[in-house]
């Protein structure tokens, strides 16, 4: 469980030669995990994928699978499983001939072959299907094929881009949990591929947030959201305040920034920023408490902005620290009764809870 | 109110739909119907010989027909004569029966001399006026409809007793309609394997290279056929620029004979139907999404493979579109077989031609272009049935 099956050593792709779509990435998976490539359009996902898959070469830099080097091993060769975001189903084939497709390149006996077809329609539950072809069937049970031929000729790892995207909400939650139940049950590796962060917190081990073709984080969903590296995983994680500041002091594993209207913020310095930085300000609307009794060393007065309901909670737009838009989140538990906008009210968090991160790259 | 209206809009739409409606009766449907019609349509012996025709229908047909029908006969042919209406009767029957043009401009000739009773006196001029199984012949003329032209047209002919082979010499049809569908289907299979790899490169080429590639597809295509054809006709000649060369690189001592051989006929038939079947394929492969190529390498199927299992399958509409095409240019081919090909590579079309231009018989004309017609239908709606791909709606994503 613990060596690594897949490791990018320098790789780095362009595609007309002038700008790097993947620059320098340096990770490895490791065996039986489920990591996520997550990041907005264009970061590169895809083409680290396609890159793992075979389907486009790395302009520099290693690629290793399983101890060799995976550079110039032809697609067909890697043994990888691949699920395409449009499924790619073969249209002249049924169900059943689609998933003995891999089993017939592999040699797999006849007898044999029908068997493992009827075990994988088996797993995702569509054993009646066998005979239709893949446009008799509905999206989510051509995702569910695409997935079964996928996995049916038992490779190491599987790839998947957006597997999910073309779905509806509800179907996608109920397979993300499926997915996520057959990686545990089959044990294999999964590289997967989305641009939707609440996908990636549920399913999976690690998760690599991709940014302008690098990787600006590699690590738990935990830590990514509680810990993340730089101002983009924070944005680009759940929701956060952001502060812009300058780090007047460091001592104690506490620095104190300086906001741009002169008032000083305890917070915990992220990695890489030390005293004179530029930083970002990273606090969770969650973590803001409201009231004058509160607690968290740093105390604010902040006018009420907007007020937006929310059934379970009021959220509320605030002016502060020389910005309009910081956002806290009122509850029930809150003492404050029924604030109005414009009112002046007390706020208040606590070092630890605020972040200060290295600024988004331009 | 609300239904009136809603016939009201009916109407309106309706008067919308009705100018393309009537273009398409004038310019196909009616031109079809035409020559469905001429091809049983059967006039020229009762128009010229009306009250022959009147008592030849009366007649039970057993012994030889009454005085009355042969009077008529001998007075309405002297008149034909006068009229210069002769024509067309005389090429009619003679069609049906080689001979009967001499036996009935004997009889014209005469007709003035003869004198009663006519059935002895034509008998007298010729024994064969009192054979009753030609003046059936003559009854089965008198229309209105004929199944004559269709049945020679598949080298019968219609008897007293029913149907009969048609003689050695009128038999041509048959073979005739053969060899126009082996030469289009030669040719339709000649054009897709040459298409397919023309269309694949051109799919898979840098969009600036394809542009030039279709370029040099289609500044033939818009070529007329008559000059593209003309220059095969130059090139494949004894004293062509092929001959030339081969004689001049010593391959072959004596010129080869190219022009008026079934070899041009499927090289310049080729050429100039090469772009219909080029285009449905390149539009098929351009359109085909490279994730099944993908998906097929990543479970483990070598480039090989792929073609087979996945590719070819699902360019195979394209295949069909383009062959369909082909085939049904093919078919009607005229041109290019009278001008490079010999007179054992004529197709029906060139025969349709001189029925219409040079014997000025349209019943076979139109005949031989139904039949044509019905069994190019046939063939298309069997390939359908037993041809993979064909059935182009069961391969769609
Ligand atoms: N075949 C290609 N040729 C040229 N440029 C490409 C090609 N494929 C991708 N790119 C470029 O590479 C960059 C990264 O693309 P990639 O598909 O990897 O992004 P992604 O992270 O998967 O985005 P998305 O979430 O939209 O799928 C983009 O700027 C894209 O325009
Ligand atoms: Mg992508």
């Amino acid at each position: 469980m613990s060596d690594a099956i897949i490791r990018f050593e320098g790789v780095t792709k362009s595609y007309d030669g002038v700008t790097q779509v993947v620059k320098a990435l340096d990770f490895s998976v490791l065996r039986g995990e489920f990591v996520t490539l997550l990041g907005p359009s264009g970061s590169g996902k895809t083409t680290t994928l396609m890159m793992l898959a075979g389907f486009e070469d790395p302009s520099s830099g290693a690629i290793m699978f399983d101890g060799r080097l995976l550079n110039h091993v032809p697609a067909h060769q890697r043994g990888i499983g691949v699920v395409f975001q449009n499924y790619a189903l073969f249209p002249h084939m049924t169900v059943g001939a689609n998933l003995a497709f891999p089993l017939e390149m592999q040699g797999v006996a006849r007898a044999e072959r029908e068997a493992r077809v009827r075990a994988a329609l088996d797993m995702v539950k569509l054993g009646a299907l066998a005979d239709r072809r893949p446009s008799q069937l509905s999206g989510g049970q051509q995702q569910r094929v695409a997935l079964a031929r996928a996995l049916v000729f038992r490779p190491k790892l599987v790839l998947m881009d957006e597997p999910l995207g073309a779905l509806d909400k509800q179907l996608r939650e109920h397979m993300q949990l499926e997915i996520k139940h057959i990686h545990e049950t089959l044990g294999v590796t999964v590289v997967y591929v989305t641009h939707d962060q609440g996908e990636a917190l549920t399913m999976s081990d690690r998760i690599a947030v991709f940014h302008n073709g690098r990787i600006q984080q590699l690590a738990s969903p935990g830590e990514i959201y509680e810990r993340p590296a730089n101002a983009f995983v924070a944005s680009f994680i759940g929701e956060n305040n952001r502060l812009d500041g300058t780090i007047e002091s460091m001592a104690d594993g506490v620095a104190r920034v300086r906001l741009a209207d002169g008032s000083i913020v305890a917070a915990t310095p992220g990695p890489g920023v030390g005293s004179g930085a530029r930083v970002t300000l990273a606090l969770r609307p969650e973590k803001v408490r409201i009231g004058p009794d509160a607690g968290g060393e740093n105390r604010f007065e902040a006018r009420i902005e907007e007020l937006i309901y929310y059934g379970d909670h009021t959220r509320l737009r605030l002016a502060l620290g020389g910005g309009e838009d910081f956002t806290a989140r009122l509850t029930f538990k809150d003492a404050l009764a029924r604030p109005e906008r414009g009112d002046v009210i007390p706020v208040s968090w606590r070092g630890v809870d605020c972040l200060a991160l290295a600024p988004e790259e331009a | 109110m609300s239904s009136r209206l809603a016939s009201r809009r009916n109407v309106m739409a309706a008067a919308l739909i009705a100018p393309l409606f009537l273009l398409v009766a004038l310019s196909f449907l009616a031109p079809l119907a035409t020559t469905l019609y001429r091809a049983i349509e059967d006039s020229d012996f009762s128009l010229a010989l009306p009250k022959t025709s009147r008592s030849l229908q009366q007649w039970d047909g057993v012994a030889l027909p009454p005085e009355e029908a042969f009077r008529s006969f001998v007075e309405e042919l002297r008149q034909a004569q006068q009229d210069q209406a002769a024509g067309a009767i005389l090429n009619r029957l003679n069609f049906e029966e080689t001979g009967l043009r001499t036996l009935l401009l004997q009889a014209t000739r005469a007709s003035g001399r003869l004198a009663e009773p006519y059935r002895d006196s034509m008998i007298a001029l010729n024994p064969r006026w009192g054979d009753p199984a030609l003046w059936r012949l003559f009854k089965r003329a008198t229309g209105p409809f004929t199944s004559l032209f269709l049945l020679r047209s598949l080298d019968l002919k219609p008897t007293d007793q029913g149907v009969a082979k048609a003689a050695a010499q009128d038999a041509v049809f048959l073979p005739l309609f053969w060899r126009t569908f082996e030469i289009s289907l030669v040719v339709t299979i000649l054009c897709a394997l040459l298409a397919y790899p023309v269309a694949y490169t051109l799919s898979i080429l840098p969009q600036g290279w394809a542009n030039v590639g279709m370029m040099l597809v289609l500044i033939p295509f818009w070529t007329s056929i008559l000059v593209r054809t003309t220059a095969w006709f130059i090139i494949l000649q004894r004293e062509g620029p092929i001959n030339a060369l081969l004689m001049a690189m010593t391959l072959v001592d004596q010129p080869l004979t190219m022009i008026f051989t079934r070899f041009a006929v499927y090289i310049a038939m080729v050429h100039v139907l090469l772009p219909f079947a080029i285009l449905p394929l390149y539009s098929v492969m351009k359109g085909l999404k490279p994730d099944y190529m993908r998906a097929a390498a990543s479970l483990g199927a070598p480039g090989w493979k792929r073609f087979l299992r996945i590719y070819l399958p699902l360019t195979m509409p394209g295949v069909a579109a383009g062959s369909l095409m082909v085939f049904m240019l093919s078919v009607g081919f005229y041109i290019t077989p009278a001008l490079v090909g010999g007179p054992g590579d004529q197709m029906v079309s060139s025969f349709i031609a001189f029925f219409t231009n040079v014997s000025v018989n349209w019943g076979m004309a139109a005949a031989l272009a139904t039949l044509l017609m019905a069994m190019t239908g046939v063939l298309v709606v069997v390939a359908r049935l037993v041809v993979p791909g064909f059935r182009s709606g069961g391969v769609k994503a």
